[in-house]
């Protein structure tokens, strides 16, 4: 069973807690990214998975048992590191095989397995040349093929992509979220990348400083983040927050609105002031950026706060300096508490 | 002359006279001497030192070469190398891997570990020689009192300055290695540990396949060191005793100074052309057999 | 295969350090045994059990070494020798290094080659000519005769050229449009940039030249010129009867090569491994 169970998962360094009071379970044959900033824990949380960090407090089960105290040589999982560590000085075919060596296992077998890893991965022609040799996407499949070439109970994942140039990376994204449901494996994956995560996660943990902030499919942690980090954190372009008092609801507020739902509109009956609420409100474009598919309106209010509005190109554009109301899909507006950050209602 | 040659000129010249200085060294010091050396092996020094030398051309060298003494003294070298090099290196990278750990106050460790660096080989040779004494040494209480004492006993005295030797490198060996040991990157470690692999397949597959450049590097300059000793054999055993730790850059030194019977030159020439050529002979057997097996990083 | 929880990790660490700790005390017992005996009296060294640690330590073993024993003049000799070779191989380096790396001119190549060749040709091939030729020229015994063999490395040459090519070509480009002169170009930009290899084959110089010990042997006669080196085996054998004598000499022999060792660490690992690590 390739189910992971982390609870109260705790590590500190010094006086440092890089991750704090940790509770996660991951099911069997399940693709959970563990997402978040730079120095969030999350590489940190996947090390002490791997057992190559001593845990502080906590608990973690792989499978049946727990496995705190067991070495990670011994807790049947693959790990895929964001350097690929390959083994430099041995040919690709050494490379893959060298999981199953370890092992023991039979030279016949092994032969078999590495090189119906190397097939399945597309590195047939390469097997004996060694990775100094090789392009990095190359050398990312060979990471993979040795991780797979074990059938472990699961994958570990420490951005595994962000070496890689922009369009390898999201042709490589594809072929993982395949080779998972072909492989049919649990596998976590830890990345900053949050159009990763909602590309290739059945579930995303984010996390900041050490704390897990929501857990949840893609489009429940976009469509209802759970606080004002997560709701910063994913969305392209990130969600629109207003302070409370500038649409008269106090200072205890904040409202949150993803560009995508706000609508600008050139229709302001002359001289007269555009009142603002939950629902809307006056602003000033300041930048108008055009994707060619879109159009991001980029309007500043009265405190300096901006505002992005996406705006299809079907419609004319504003001009810079114009004064423009917003106006607000009341379903997709959130609010959050000022103080704490966590979601009201 | 166009200005651009001329510049081109000025270059040049510049170029050769930032090289005068180091030239003449090396031709007055390096050059000249090796190609003399060469020559000088061509006379017979005779037994008093105002009577002129006779050509004898190469028969000097098969007479020298083919002699018992030179015989002996070249395998006593030989036999020193063989019981320095591998010790030296083996014990640096015992004390390289046990010090390559993240443990509080590993500092203090390493410093130990590299302090025989300052000692100069007459400094250890010294200290030595006292130790080995049977009277004020150490070792005779330590229960090591062979009979006759270790200096002047034919069986061990070239283990004992071979030891000496050992201890006196350690601290260059190991910084050598321990350097080499942390440019290896932690997490192909990590991956062999995911990967499975115990502490002793890690070192066996990872940390030597990735250090065999820097253990490569330490045993050809481990060996050309060996083969050149000198100091140590000249303070602890004077190349005793009978002979037996005459090694031979010590018989050249005797030929040199007149410890054999008159200052023989000639027969010094011949013995030094001996040790570089075997010197170069092993460097070159050990490009071609050992660096085979080295793994260099792209 | 389970260990046991939780102690494992810390029995580990304390096996380490056993470990550690043993083979500290292996390495370094000759040279705290040395320093004990420097201290005590010549019938206490030869105790049985004997002594390891001075509850009355006598530092006069350290008068005698540096007056009777004549270590004051050693080491004199020693730094006046080291220094004047240390000097003339890193400013020869440094020069040959700068010719090798910006400028051009015909045979470059085959004189690089020969300045490795040096490398390869050991001292005992050359030590019988050199000899004559000093004498011929009067240097004998002379601190001259000691240290102007060794004035020039080829290895000097090939650090100092390897940092000097990394100096990005902008700005030996940008230096040329400034108006930089070669002379200012090496002194205000290339030295300083190469200075860590630069103190690195100063602190390597430095070791080498106060180790030497065949050449001083053979090239001084007088009880005034010798080096450090050769004073200690001279002591040694004046010293018969007073043994702690000896030990401090060798301490004081090692005093200065230690503090200039722990000072710059960092420079002499780096020379070590120029040639043998990548990087």
């Amino acid at each position: 069973m390739g189910r992971v169970s982390l609870s109260g998962v705790t590590k500190q360094f010094d006086d440092v807690i890089a991750v704090d009071h940790l509770d996660l379970e991951v099911a069997d044959r399940e693709f959970l990214v563990l997402l978040g900033p730079s120095g969030c824990g999350k590489s940190t949380a996947l090390r002490m998975i791997a057992g190559l960090e001593e845990l502080t407090e906590g608990t973690i089960t792989i499978g049946d048992r727990v496995v705190n105290d067991v070495e990670p040589k011994d807790r049947d999982l693959a790990m895929v590191f964001q350097s690929y560590a390959l083994y430099p000085h041995l040919s690709v075919r050494k490379n893959i095989e060298f999981p199953l060596r370890t092992r023991g296992t039979p030279k016949a077998q092994r032969t078999a397995q590495a090189e119906a890893a190397a097939e399945s991965l597309g590195l047939d022609g390469l097997l004996d040349r060694k990775p100094g040799q090789l392009s990095g996407g190359q050398r990312q499949r060979v990471a993979l093929a040795r991780a797979i070439v074990r059938d472990p109970q699961a994958f570990l994942m420490d951005e595994p992509l962000s070496n890689l140039d922009a369009k390898l990376r999201v042709q490589t994204r594809a072929e993982l979220v395949e080779l998972q449901r072909r492989l049919q494996a649990t596998v976590i994956y830890v990345t900053h990348d949050q159009v990763e995560a909602m590309t290739m996660g059945d579930r995303i943990a984010i996390m900041n400083e050490g704390v897990l902030q929501q857990v949840g499919p893609p489009q429940e942690v976009y469509a209802r983040p759970a606080n004002l980090f997560v709701a910063r954190f994913i969305g392209t372009p990130p969600m629109n927050t207003i302070p409370g008092e500038l649409i008269g609801e106090g200072p205890s507020v904040v409202i949150g609105v993803r560009p995508e739902h706000v609508r600008v509109s050139r229709d302001i009956p002359r001289g007269s002031e555009i009142p603002a609420s939950s629902e809307g409100m006056g602003a000033t474009v300041a930048i108008i950026e055009s994707l060619g598919h879109e159009r991001h309106v980029i309007c500043r209010l009265p405190d300096d706060t901006n505002v992005i509005a996406r705006q299809g190109i079907d419609v004319p554009p504003p001009a810079m300096g114009d004064t423009v109301r917003l106006d607000f899909d009341a379903a997709q507006v959130h609010r959050f508490d000022a103080a704490t950050g966590v979601r009201a209602g | 002359m166009t200005s651009r040659s001329r510049r081109r000129r000025r270059e040049a010249g510049l170029g050769y006279l930032l090289l005068v200085p180091a030239v003449i060294i090396f031709v007055v010091f390096i050059f000249y001497p090796f190609l003399r050396n060469f020559q000088l092996a061509l006379y017979l020094n005779p037994p008093f030192p105002n009577l002129p030398r006779r050509w004898v051309g190469l028969d000097q060298y098969r007479d020298i070469l083919g002699s018992d003494s030179f015989i002996s003294s070249l395998k006593t070298t030989i036999a020193f190398a063989f019981l320095t090099v591998p010790a030296g290196i083996g014990m640096g990278l015992a004390l390289a891997v046990a010090a390559n750990r993240k443990l509080r106050g590993i500092g203090i460790y390493r410093t130990i570990f590299s302090s025989t660096v300052a000692t100069s080989v007459a400094v250890a040779a010294v200290i030595f020689s006292m130790l080995f004494n049977p009277i004020v040494g150490l070792l005779p209480w330590l229960g090591v009192n062979p009979n006759p004492p270790i200096i002047e006993n034919p069986d061990l005295a070239l283990a004992a300055v071979a030891l000496v030797t050992v201890w006196q490198t350690l601290g260059l060996t190991f910084i050598l290695l321990s350097a080499g040991l942390q440019a290896i990157p932690e997490d192909l470690y990590e991956a062999a540990q995911v990967d499975g692999a115990g502490a002793t397949v890690r070192f066996w597959r990872i940390t030597i396949p990735m250090l065999s450049p820097t253990l490569f590097f330490a045993v050809v300059i481990g060996s050309i060191h060996a083969f050149q000793s000198f100091g140590q054999i000249d303070i602890i055993t004077s190349g005793g005793p009978f002979k037996h730790t005459n090694v031979l850059t010590y018989s050249i030194y005797g030929e040199l100074n007149g410890t054999n019977g008159p200052p023989n030159p000639g027969k010094a020439a011949v013995l030094a052309i001996a040790l570089f050529v075997i010197t170069l002979g092993l460097t070159v057997v050990q490009m071609r057999v050992l660096e085979r097996r080295v793994h260099y990083a792209r | 295969m389970r260990a046991d929880p939780g102690g494992s990790a810390r029995l580990r660490r304390l096996g380490s350090y056993a470990i550690l700790t043993i083979l500290a005390i292996v390495v370094l017992f000759p040279i705290y045994i040395t320093v004990v005996n420097s201290l005590l009296r010549p019938v206490d060294i030869a105790a049985r059990p004997p002594v390891f640690f001075p509850l009355h330590p006598k530092w006069s073993s350290y008068a005698d070494a540096w007056n009777g024993g004549h270590m004051s003049k050693y080491l004199l000799n020693s730094f006046i020798v080291t220094i004047a070779i240390t000097a003339g191989q890193v400013v020869t380096a440094v020069m040959a290094g700068y010719a090798f790396a910006f400028l051009q001119f015909p045979f470059k190549r085959t004189i690089f080659v020969v300045f490795l060749a040096t490398l390869m040709v050991p001292f005992e091939v050359t030590v019988v000519t050199n000899l004559e030729t000093i004498r011929s020229l009067g240097w004998f015994n002379t601190y001259q005769g000691l240290a102007v063999p060794f004035l020039a490395t080829g290895f000097g040459a090939f650090l100092v050229r390897q940092a000097f090519l990394q100096i990005p070509r902008d700005l030996s480009d940008a230096a040329a449009l400034d108006g930089y002169g070669h002379w200012r170009f090496m002194t205000r930009v290339a030295v300083p940039l190469a200075r860590p290899t630069i103190a690195a084959l100063t602190v390597f110089g430095f070791l080498g030249a106060w180790n030497q010990f065949l050449w001083p042997l053979l090239a001084t006669k007088d009880d005034e010129l010798r080096t450090v080196q050769i004073g200690l085996k001279q002591l040694r054998a004046t010293s018969l009867d007073s043994v702690n004598v000896t030990f401090a000499g060798a301490v004081i022999a090692v005093i200065p090569v230690a503090i200039i060792l722990l000072v710059f660490q960092k420079q002499l690992v780096r020379g070590l491994t120029a040639g043998a690590v990548k990087g």
